[in-house]
């Protein structure tokens, strides 16, 4: 099996990340698969930081590679041999990686920028990991560019309104899975700026590398026949998007962007998806320099409930079952609730991803 | 250091006001600060770090459900825009802490109580060492600067009179209490004891000086029906507990601006485990001494124990052990007194508290002989004895006036304080007086404080100081009498309190936990941290403000004075002190005290 890096995000926070996370440390640790393990926020607690509601917390077996701030280990129970003190800092101290000696709960607290992911990733396959599990923070999604897929955690805790939360997960797996990968002229990629070329590859004009205001993008108003595609290395904002719908595209014309990461982060998932479905629809191309596949989805019914009366959160939930159905229905991608269906059909994906990966 | 540039984004259309603080903090540092507009989108903010190339980002919210995903949105654009590599982000508000911070992405969480120093660390990637950390809580002799000089030349006589005859009272008499005490002075080493000696000529006499309880616990080996030995475990807990504890432990100062006074609280829950997770809490809540509570029978017991014990009731039992733990578990600063006034164990008390480096100790002949149950003759020549040992270790002595609480008026309880505290000049100790902050039997009949609690804590002050140059300690605690079961009520009263001794130049002040008064039993950790925190405040609110005495304050300043001049007056011409506090002239039957019986006709001619 090819060693894999797995992100968990959530689309949201309490959408389920940890309970995901538990599921598939259960399932691999069972099978006695050698595991890396990080977080790129803090899990593990005993209660939620903001709401103060009960957490699961995250168990470990002798054997397994974590990467965690220092302040992690004194108050975890798991005991943890340090094999390197890393240059990485956080707010609890910097990142130490090491291997589970004694199991044990282990609170987690990884490295916040995605560059330090990739050296804690490269660390643990080094060391062994055949899976390198990568618990998510909050919303946040920039550090899973170093995953080679990821799992999002969907739920009330979003929008109890099932049909939009549908929409919004249904938004993320096309920005996702959709679009294919490409190669961009070298001389396109390296100025680190938006890069308008041609069907030969040469540059007929440069933009910012971000575009929050659609300005900019007259140029793309009326695009000659030779035009060959538009790169952009940073974040795209939803009114950009909007802008380039109403424009004519010449047909086979690639939009490239650096990853899905940087629409997702535009503003408005759904205007990023009717962006590329249109684009495509209308004879042009979306593509990414490097992909970031959803693997699959797990739904939360769970919400907390501020109560206005006592100034409290309280644990609520929308119907699980419908939950389930309605984003199943909306997305391609395999859907589970880890807590009813246990782990072994969604860990079985992995595996399958993994020796698929090797071949 | 090279000047950064600091961009300060409020996310809160309000709440910013804890950045320009910092802000102003960051420009005296010498470097570039922007702040940004409150209430800008994530993008916008963005867009100013990469425009104006900042060093370092400085966010604040105040958080609430939602509020979270807008942050590690911020974060996540500066990852994916190639931002997040480039500068540093802290964020800063209510609610926020390290672990917060980390969940959300960010490199430092400041929540309340974030020093511009702090901040200032972050931005110039250094080391924040909390300016209030244990190096600064200094002991201080809060004894150093008094002369001890009468003003009052009427009362500084009589009390060289009345002095007089009790040192020339006791000069041929001693006491179990004082031959166990020399016992312990001259048969038993600290130092030895702490390596596990053999103390046999100590064993030899000691056990034939004590009462029953004590001689069968040393004969036989029967202990008291409320004690027990720690185990081998629980003691292995301790001392995890107090290692870990002083490695995460600061010591901040109630004071704010104020030099003085002091805070102590005392201790005594019977189990020296739990005393010293009350003294961890004390510590780091502020306080700057605390007071070793012993039980109730203790005072009536003719000897003390040994071995680390625990003690199934309140107060926490004297022996050598347990004050050797209770030492060990004491920050460097913290200030500590080990009660020795009240009872058959006074001396030796004084010994032991000298033998453990205590800083202070406490003795009143008077309170322990009409308020503590304490036979007169016993507790006059005990405490003679005590004073010296007193005097000996250098360790100042309180001199606390709790016969108010039975009923003594205060002019008669001040007047044995004065006694307590001429005896102590005479021989060489460094007396401290305590007059009661309270709301006393006295008062209440009299209807003193029917419209404030101030006019007559005020007026008892005034007397003293008039009286005689020496520093003052109001107690035990301040407020008592005052406090209800109401925590909330307790703590404010005590506050006030605080402040009007704060105001009144005092040096120290004994408080009382929120739930002392009406616990039923021992006293709560966080009851401690109730009255500690509301000491604090009233300081930070009053700071260095002088309170001015009104008439009615002077009035019975006067009066107080006058009268206890009235009281040393009697007891000089009765020519007896002893047969004066039998007579009532110091506190009498009608007003409430009752002199003790404990350890009657123990005294023992030379």
């Amino acid at each position: 099996m090819k060693p894999l890096t797995i992100g968990i995000a959530g689309i949201a926070k309490n959408t389920g990340k940890t309970t995901t996370a538990r599921a598939l440390l259960e399932y691999f640790q069972n099978r006695e698969i050698s595991l890396g393990v990080t977080s790129i926020g803090y899990d593990g607690e005993r209660t939620d930081n903001i709401t103060g509601l009960p957490k699961p917390r995250v168990f470990l077996k002798k054997g397994n590679l974590v990467a965690v701030s220092e302040k992690c280990l004194s108050v975890s129970t798991a005991r943890v041999k340090v094999m390197n003190r890393m240059d990485i800092p956080t707010p609890l101290g910097s990142i130490v990686s090491g291997r589970v000696v004694e199991e044990g709960l282990l609170v987690l607290a990884g490295p916040n920028q995605s560059r330090y992911l990739r050296t804690i990733r490269d660390w643990m396959y080094r060391h062994g990991a055949e899976i390198v599990l990568v618990d998510g923070a909050l919303n946040r999604v920039a550090p899973m560019v170093e995953t080679d897929g990821f799992i999002l955690c969907t739920g009330a805790s979003y929008d109890t309104d099932m049909d939009r939360l549908a929409l919004e997960t249904r938004g993320i797996e096309v920005l996702c899975n959709l679009p294919g990968t490409v190669e961009i002229p070298p001389a396109v990629a390296a100025g680190g700026k938006s890069v308008l070329w041609d069907q030969n590859g040469r540059i007929l004009a440069e933009l910012p590398a971000f575009l929050w205001e659609p300005g900019p993008l007259a140029i793309l108003n009326g695009l000659p026949a030779r035009a060959g595609g538009f790169y952009l290395p940073g974040v795209i904002s939803s009114g950009c998007l909007e802008a380039i719908r109403r424009m004519t595209i010449p047909a086979g014309f690639k939009f490239v962007f650096e990853n899905p990461v940087k629409l997702l982060l535009g503003g408005s998932v759904v205007t990023a998806r009717l962006f590329v479905e249109d684009v495509l629809e209308r004879g042009g191309k979306v593509f990414y320099r490097r992909s970031l596949p959803l693997i699959a989805v797990t739904v939360n019914p769970f919400y907390p409930g501020y109560k206005n009366e006592t100034c409290r959160y309280l644990p609520a939930f929308v119907d699980g079952e419908v939950l389930l159905s309605k984003i199943r229905e909306s997305v391609d991608v395999p859907v589970f609730n880890v807590v009813k269906q246990g782990p072994e059909e969604l860990g079985g994906l992995l595996l399958v991803l993994g020796r698929q990966a090797a071949c | 250091m090279t000047p950064r540039t600091i961009l300060l984004a409020p996310i809160d259309p309000v709440h910013d006001v804890g950045l320009k603080m910092i802000r102003r903090g960051l420009k005296e540092a010498g470097h570039n600060t922007i702040l940004l507009p409150p209430d800008l989108p994530p993008e916008e903010i963005i867009q100013e770090i990469i425009n104006k190339r900042a060093d370092t980002v400085l966010l604040s919210r105040t958080l609430g459900y939602g509020v979270a995903e807008i942050l590690a949105r911020f974060v996540d654009l500066a990852d994916a825009l190639g931002v997040r590599e480039r500068v540093k982000l802290g964020i800063g508000g209510m609610a926020i802490r390290p672990e917060l911070a980390a969940e959300l992405g960010f490199d430092a969480g400041f929540g309340p109580g974030t020093t511009v120093e702090e901040a200032l660390a972050f931005v110039e990637d250094r080391e924040y060492v909390p300016e209030q950390g244990k190096r600064d809580k200094q002991k201080r002799d809060l004894t150093a600067s008094y002369t001890y000089a009468y003003g009052n030349s009427v009362i500084a006589e009589l009390l060289g009179q009345i002095t007089g005859g009790i040192l020339a009272w006791v000069q041929n008499k001693t006491s179990p209490g004082v031959l166990r005490a020399r016992a312990r002075e001259e048969l038993w080493d600290v130092r030895r004891w702490r390596g596990y000696g053999k103390m046999t000529e100590f064993l030899k006499e000691y056990p034939g000086l004590c009462g029953e309880m004590t001689r069968n616990f040393y004969l036989k080996g029967i202990m008291h029906p409320k004690t027990r030995r720690f185990t081998r475990e629980e003691v292995a807990a301790l001392e995890n507990y107090v290692s870990k504890t002083k490695e995460r432990m600061t010591v901040p100062g109630l004071q704010h601006s104020l030099k003085k006074p002091m805070v102590f609280n005392q201790y005594g829950t019977g189990c020296p485990f739990m005393d010293t997770g009350h003294i961890k809490v004390s510590e780091a809540w502020g306080a700057d001494g605390v007071i070793h509570f012993d039980p109730s029978w203790g005072a009536r017991t003719e000897g003390f124990m040994d071995g680390f014990l625990t003690h199934q009731e309140d107060g926490t039992v004297i022996t050598p052990a347990n004050l050797n733990r209770i030492k060990q578990s004491l920050e460097p600063g913290t200030l500590w007194q080990i009660r020795a006034h009240r009872g058959l164990n006074t001396p030796e008390t004084a010994v032991l508290a000298g033998k453990f480096q205590a800083d202070f100790t406490k003795i009143n002949i008077c309170y322990g002989a009409l308020g503590a149950g304490t036979d007169p003759a016993r507790m006059t020549v005990d405490g003679v004895a005590a004073i010296k040992y007193a005097a000996k270790y250098g360790l100042p002595f309180d001199i606390v006036t709790n016969e108010e609480l039975c009923g003594v008026p205060a002019h008669k309880a001040f007047a044995g304080m004065l006694i307590s505290c001429a005896l102590g000049l005479r021989l060489g100790g460094k007396p401290v007086l305590q007059p009661l902050f309270c709301y006393s039997p006295e008062v209440m009949v009299e209807g003193w404080m029917k419209d404030n609690y101030v006019d007559f804590n005020v007026a008892k002050v005034l007397a003293l100081r008039r009286i005689i140059d020496a520093p003052l300690w109001p107690g035990a605690p301040i407020g008592f009498l005052t406090h209800t079961e109401d925590r909330i009520q307790s703590s404010a009263s005590t506050a006030y309190h605080a402040s009007l001794a704060a105001m009144l130049g005092v040096d120290a002040v004994t408080i009382a936990s929120s739930d002392e008064a009406y616990s039923g039993g021992p006293i709560s950790a966080p009851s401690k941290v109730d009255t500690l925190r509301a000491v604090g405040e009233g300081f930070r609110f009053f700071g260095n403000m002088k309170l001015e005495p009104s008439p009615q304050a002077l009035e019975w300043s006067w009066q107080i004075e006058e009268d206890i001049a009235k009281v040393l007056r009697q007891v000089s011409e009765r020519g007896d002190f002893v047969g004066a506090l039998y007579d009532g002239i110091l506190g009498s039957r009608e007003d409430g005290a009752y002199p003790g019986r404990n350890g009657k006709d123990t005294v023992m001619n030379v």
